[in-house]
């Protein structure tokens, strides 16, 4: 039985109280954390301590007790599956959720179930039963007051058109703050993630598991699997003096269908390095460019003027929100770097070629030639370096006489006389004794060796001279080249150095790799920044061929704000176009042929809708209130008021004010110096001289065919008559209808030359009431030149709205149901997850208590160890005392 | 599951409480809005056809509001016309009450001293027929064809107008000899080929050679007898005072005379204008306006109506009234054959008796009187049953219009019953998740611990 130490138990005692009192500290820990975000239940990871189980001298008899408990650490549990099974389906999660959110916000702009009069038919639909109530109004009566009740309709339905822009452009602005702010924080979050594996590599290097950085990194993991679809690997890299520590290594998850495209799986942080997520900035492009224009420029700069030069233009986003990955870097801004070294050992010609010199050791034979017949008597002596040797003590006579044996013994012996050489014998001529430097290089004359051997005068200790074998040669090391760094085409670096290693020198090829900025394609990362980018970018239908061929195959199905602005774009372009369409065209007799000629009053034309031009305020004439002739001169003058100098100063609307105003003054104008006062001139001698302003509508002038009859009731400027690129946020009633000098035309025909009314036949009234409900196609290239789709929808203006509403309704419960299906998935998962590592107050409860009693045993069998102890030393021993 | 965590059974009965209580939320919408659904999203098929029912409904509102007011525009009109019916009565012989009895009676008349009261009555009669023509509805003339701002029926100089077109209106037949060459008279009345008014083929009364030549030998030989008929001379050459007859031949080579009495003529101008009228009066018989009161109302590809589409709501009065010259040169229309029957009965003195010439006139007129009124009663029936179409539609319409109300309301309102069943119920769910929680959040081990 081997020894038993006397406060070993102690020591047992004491690890159980260490063991139980860390048990309930891990336990308080948990208690305390069961409500802290992403923390993760910890267990303590405790072994029976055994000491001595190798002793060098073990009984077979020797008994080991262990020494009780012994803590080795603290772990969290997980599971690793679920964790990524986790993430998966939280970027699932995350695109869902984020679009339904973006479709929600849509709904309540598009979405008009319920809404509106009527119980709830919608505020267009209201807006167009509205324009079609005026419109009735006008086909019974088509006068002043019906047109302007049909005006102030068209305007509120213009004004409808342009609240739904505003709010979808709204949206979308708010929606790319939106995409700006989660592109932040999820740079916030990979920086983090970065930082955080450092902290814990550092405290793994000093043997601290670092569970609560741990559990903050999950959360940022978590964090950024609602953002994009990542794949999280974790692997050992080496730390230096062959220490492994654990790697986190962050992908993205191969989100993308296409399987040429590998960008989908980018590092996003590796280890210490990490990178940043941007969206790629392209030149302003200058809509205006003309590619066959030499004097036309391709990029705007800042402050918009023109340039060719891409670095100099203004850097805007690129239309489709591309993402980029930035390079890799560390938390001191240190480029991640790849090296794979090759060694190639360099030969001795190799090295000869860098002027290397191998040194070679001297090296010296002296013949041991005895004199024949001379021979060695018991007591004799001789001396080797002033040191006497005797024969028969320190060499048996025999030996003595034997040549070779003699020779071997004077060998032994030279080498004190001579501490730069190694004496040995020859092996091919054991009488021959060779004489090697100790140490390479050359060897002067004065240190050859030297026998220093008396000789006796029988030539017993004869030698032949000696014979230099070898010189000596002094070393040379090789002079290498400082390394040589070659750039490849490829991007990587070639290093070419010369290292010594264990006496042998290599020439040593490095390849450096560096990373790159990757620029990511359409598809991808998945997640709520991606459902992001859709929101801001898919047209669906109206995506151009372009983008289905080169960003997604798939662009033509996918919908986000811009197909819903484009729709709305679409219908308002639409509705202009086909009653700017219905209000233009020439009078026509009963017969539909074109009237050559008319009378009547300005009032009665402009009744009949027939188009009378105001002189228009721009710098082409001087002011509004003024009808005038299709020769630009002024209307009414001559037939009206015969004794008018008009005519004779033949002013016309396309003088400029100082033209205009030169003729005037000629006959009779007041004198005016600015322009001003030159426009008031020109209007008070215009009144002056016959046009009475309130009155024009009452003046009689006769039309030559053809007569042009309507005008454009919509355009794309309250202030204009451009009827070109009319969209929904700028559809307005044109400017000639708002001041009156366009009207709805009721109708075109005039039945014989005016001698027969049909006042309440007005036929393009009622055609304009027929296409509130006329089927209509609507095509996204009339909006779009390049669009991929050819045929958006057939129908009316409402139910163009209507299926807008329905596809949009289509895809936000689609949406709906596939987030319901990846929310109950996480949520399972999320539950499964807080099975594994949530903290559950029964549980600790168990423990506490467990870990308590264990304390409590602990001490106790302290002081049962105390009083055996005490038995032993105060109590043993004292029999018969 | 292997653990259930004190956090994960927290977690799971927060989002099961939101859940239930979104139920709740949903449930309580539902029965607050009385709606199926308050957005696309939650039922789009639903959604989607609710919006074409509605659309239809508000279609078919339009319809039987277009319906009814043409309805109602042609219960006026047939009002109207019922007046005048009862005043063109053919069968209704009573003097002064309707034109046939008047002019029957002034026509018959023994005594022939109510003459001049009887033409007055002709006169009144015919110009309250027009009054009753310029009845309106609403605002607008009921028998003004496409232009109800304006009077149709105006009379000027004991003339009847349409919409400003004289209704005796027509193309003047300019005659032909047997060449084929128009004939000019000149300011006297006589043939005359630098003359500027043209001869019109319309009353002409002729006579063969022979038979003139027979009636002027007759008087030359008995001079108390019938004097030859007055016919068309030739210019005269001094000394004649009155120049030859002259003498026509048609296309067969009878030779024949032409006589005054009938001769009418025209200027170019008078012709053009004629002519005109005539075309007008065409366009304004043909004149329709359509209206849709749901029978498919629908444009061709050229924007044009599809006619059989829609329902043509213009009445014309000249449609009852009649309208242009019949062969004779008389007028077709009503008023106009009155105006004429008056001013023959002014050439009769009260007292006096017909000349047979214009009894015949006379008589020639009532027939042709009758035979207007005859055609006024077709036109008057005709339109009765438009009047009836139209009811019969708006009826059609307004089960239509019930119909659809129901249809969507079928898809767009809840059932209360079934709402307030599921919101109770849904409340009764979150309440019991309620006190579900109660109970989670008391109970664990540490609660026993002492």
């Amino acid at each position: 039985m081997g020894m038993i130490g006397t406060f070993d138990a102690f020591t047992t005692a004491r690890l159980g109280i260490y063991a139980a009192q860390h048990g309930l500290r891990v336990t308080g820990n948990n208690i305390s954390n069961i409500n802290t975000a992403g923390y993760t239940r910890q267990r303590i990871d405790q072994v029976s301590l055994k000491t001595g189980a190798s002793d060098m001298y073990r009984s077979v008899y020797d008994n080991h007790v262990g020494n009780g408990a012994l803590v080795t650490g603290i772990n969290q549990i997980r599971d690793p599956y679920l964790d990524i099974r986790y993430r998966n389906t939280s970027s699932d999660v995350g695109y869902h959720d984020t679009m339904l959110d973006g479709l929600q916000q849509i709904a309540s702009i598009l979405d008009e179930v319920g809404k509106g009069e009527n119980g709830g038919d919608g505020l267009l639909y209201a807006q167009l039963l509205d324009l079609s109530t005026s419109l009735r109004e006008l086909s019974k009566n088509p006068n002043k007051d019906n047109d302007n009740l049909t005006r102030a309709s068209a305007e509120a339905l213009a004004s409808l058109f342009n609240t739904y822009a505003d709010k979808l452009e709204t949206l979308r602005k708010n929606t790319l703050e939106g995409f700006e702010k989660d592109i932040s924080t999820v740079n916030e979050i990979l920086t983090n993630i970065r930082d955080l594996n450092e902290s814990i590599r550092d405290n793994e290097l000093q043997g601290d598991n670092a569970l609560e950085l741990r559990d903050e990194r999950n959360r940022q993991i978590d964090k950024l699997s609602e953002y994009m679809h990542i794949r999280v690997e974790y692997s050992m890299e080496d730390a230096g003096a062959g220490k492994q520590v654990e790697k986190l290594t962050i992908r993205l998850g191969n989100s993308n269908p296409d399987p040429t495209v590998t960008t989908d799986s980018s590092v996003l942080v590796d280890g210490l390095f990490g990178t940043q997520v941007s969206v790629k900035m392209v030149p302003k492009a200058n809509p205006d460019y003309d590619a066959n224009d030499p004097n036309s420029f391709q990029y705007l700069k800042p402050d918009n003027t023109g340039t060719n030069d891409p670095d100099e233009a203004e850097q805007v986003y690129d239309e489709n929100y591309i993402l980029q990955l930035g390079k890799l870097y560390d938390r001191r801004g240190k480029e991640w770097e790849g090296r794979t070294s090759a060694y190639q050992e360099l030969t001795d010609a190799d090295l000869a070629g860098f002027g290397m010199v191998r040194g070679e050791k001297a090296s010296y034979s002296f013949k041991f030639t005895p004199a024949a017949g001379a021979q060695w008597a018991d007591g004799d002596t001789f001396q080797i370096g002033g040191k006497t040797f005797t024969i028969g003590k320190d060499i048996p006579l025999g030996d003595a006489n034997d040549s070779e044996k003699m020779a071997a013994f004077l060998a032994q012996n030279l080498g004190a006389v001579n501490p730069n050489y190694t004496v040995s014998i020859d092996k091919n001529d054991p009488a021959n004794l060779l004489f090697t430097a100790k140490k390479t290089g050359k060897v002067d004359a004065a240190d050859v060796p030297k026998l220093n051997v008396t000789n006796d005068p029988d030539g017993k200790l004869t030698f032949g001279a000696m014979i230099t074998i070898n010189g000596g040669k002094d070393a040379a090391a090789p002079k290498f080249p400082d390394p040589v760094t070659t750039n490849n085409p490829d991007g990587t670096q070639t290093i070419v150095s010369y290292i010594q290693s264990a006496g042998k020198y290599y020439k040593v090829t490095t390849q450096v790799e560096h990373t790159n900025e990757v620029t990511l394609d359409d598809n991808d990362i998945h997640g709520s920044l991606q459902a992001t980018r859709e929101l801001l970018t898919e047209a669906g239908a109206f995506a151009t061929k372009d983008t289905v061929a080169n960003v997604d195959e798939n662009a033509a199905k996918k919908r986000g704000i811009p197909y819903y602005q484009k729709t709305l774009d679409l219908l308002a372009q639409q509705f202009a176009k086909q009653y700017n369409q219905l209000n233009e065209g020439v009078m026509l007799d009963q017969d539909g042929n074109e009237v050559t000629s008319i009378t009547g009053t300005i009032e009665e034309l402009k009744n009949m809708g027939v188009r009378l031009n105001q002189a228009a305020g721009t710098d082409g004439g001087f002011g509004d209130g003024f009808y005038v002739k299709a020769d630009g001169t002024y209307m009414g003058t001559t037939a009206h008021y015969p004794n008018c100098n008009l005519d004779a100063a033949q002013i016309k609307v396309t003088d400029t004010v100082d033209e205009a105003y030169d003729k005037a003054k000629a006959h009779g104008a007041i004198a005016a110096t600015t322009r001003e006062e030159k426009i008031a001139a020109l209007k008070a001698f215009i009144k002056d001289h016959g046009v009475n302003e309130d009155n024009i509508e009452k003046e009689k002038v006769t039309l030559t065919g053809p007569i042009e009859m309507g005008g454009p009731l919509f355009s794309n400027r309250n202030d204009g008559d451009d009827i070109t690129g009319i969209t929904a946020a700028n559809l307005s009633v044109s400017h000639s209808w708002s001041i009156g000098d366009v009207r709805i035309v009721p109708k075109f025909e005039v039945l014989f030359d005016g001698d027969v009314d049909h006042s309440t036949q007005n036929k393009n009234v009622d055609h304009m009431l027929a296409m509130i409900d006329k089927s209509l196609l609507y095509n996204p290239q009339d909006l779009v030149k390049d669009a991929v789709g050819t045929k958006l929808f057939e129908g009316s203006f409402n139910d163009m709205l209507s299926d807008a509403c329905t596809i949009r309704g289509n895809d936000h419960r689609v949406q709906d149901i596939k987030l319901n299906t990846s929310y109950t998935s996480l949520i399972d998962l999320d539950t499964s997850r807080e099975g594994v590592s949530g903290v559950d107050l029964n549980d600790e409860t168990m423990n506490m208590m467990q870990y308590q009693k264990a304390y409590s045993a602990a001490c106790r069998l302290m002081t049962a160890i105390d009083e055996a102890i005490d038995r032993l030393i105060n109590n043993t021993g004292i029999a018969g005392r | 599951m292997i653990r259930a965590t004190t956090g994960g059974v927290l977690k799971s009965y927060r989002r099961n409480l939101m859940n239930s209580f979104i139920a709740r939320n949903k449930a309580q919408d539902t029965v607050l809005t009385q709606r199926n659904f308050n957005s696309y999203a939650e039922d789009p098929a639903a959604a989607a056809r609710a919006f074409k029912l509605r659309k239809a409904r508000m279609t078919v509102e339009s319809q039987y509001s277009v319906c009814t007011d043409t309805h109602k525009k042609f219960q006026t009109g047939w009002t109207s016309l019922e007046g005048i019916s009862k005043l063109i009565d053919t069968e209704n012989a009573e003097p002064m009450k309707t034109l046939a009895g008047t002019s029957l009676t002034m026509l018959n008349d023994p005594t022939a001293d109510a003459r001049e009261q009887l033409t007055k009555a002709l006169d009144q009669i015919s110009q309250t027929i027009i009054q009753n023509l310029n009845q309106k509805y609403g605002e607008n003339f009921i028998f003004s064809g496409a232009d109800g701002h304006n009077v149709p029926f105006e009379i000027k100089d004991d003339k009847l107008y349409y919409r400003g077109v004289p209704v005796d209106a027509a193309v003047p037949k300019i005659f032909a000899d047997g060449n084929g060459a128009s004939v000019k008279l000149n300011a006297n009345g006589q043939v005359d080929p630098a003359g500027d008014h043209f001869l019109l083929s319309t009353g002409l009364k002729t006579i063969s050679e022979s038979a003139y030549e027979q009636a002027v030998k007759n008087y030359q030989n008995d001079p108390t007898g019938s004097p030859p008929p007055d016919v068309l001379r030739d210019p005269p050459t001094p000394p004649d005072t009155i120049g030859d007859p002259h003498l026509f031949t048609d296309k067969d080579g009878n030779k024949y005379y032409i006589e005054k009495s009938g001769a009418q003529s025209m200027t170019q101008d008078e012709i053009d204008a004629a002519t005109k009228d005539a075309e007008k009066l065409k366009y304004l018989m043909n004149e329709k306006q359509f209206v849709d009161i749901g029978l498919g109302f629908q444009e061709n590809e050229n924007g044009q109506l599809i006619e059989s589409s829609a329902y043509n709501a213009a009445l014309n009065g000249l449609t009852f009234i009649g309208y242009g010259l019949d062969a004779d040169g008389d007028p077709k229309n009503i008023y106009s054959l009155v105006q004429k029957m008056k001013e023959i009965g002014a050439r009769v003195k009260d007292g006096e008796n017909w000349t047979k010439a214009d009894y015949d006139e006379f008589n020639g007129l009532v027939k042709k009187l009758e035979k207007a009124s005859s055609e006024f009663k077709t036109e008057f029936t005709n339109m009765s049953a438009g009047t009836q179409k139209l009811e019969n539609n708006v009826e059609l319409l307004e089960d239509n219009f019930y119909n659809l109300q129901e249809q969507y309301s079928d898809i767009e309102d809840v059932d209360m019953a079934d709402a307030i069943t599921s919101f109770v119920w849904a409340q009764y769910c979150y309440n019991a998740a309620l006190k579900v929680g109660n109970s989670i959040l008391s109970e664990s081990l540490m609660d026993y611990l002492k």
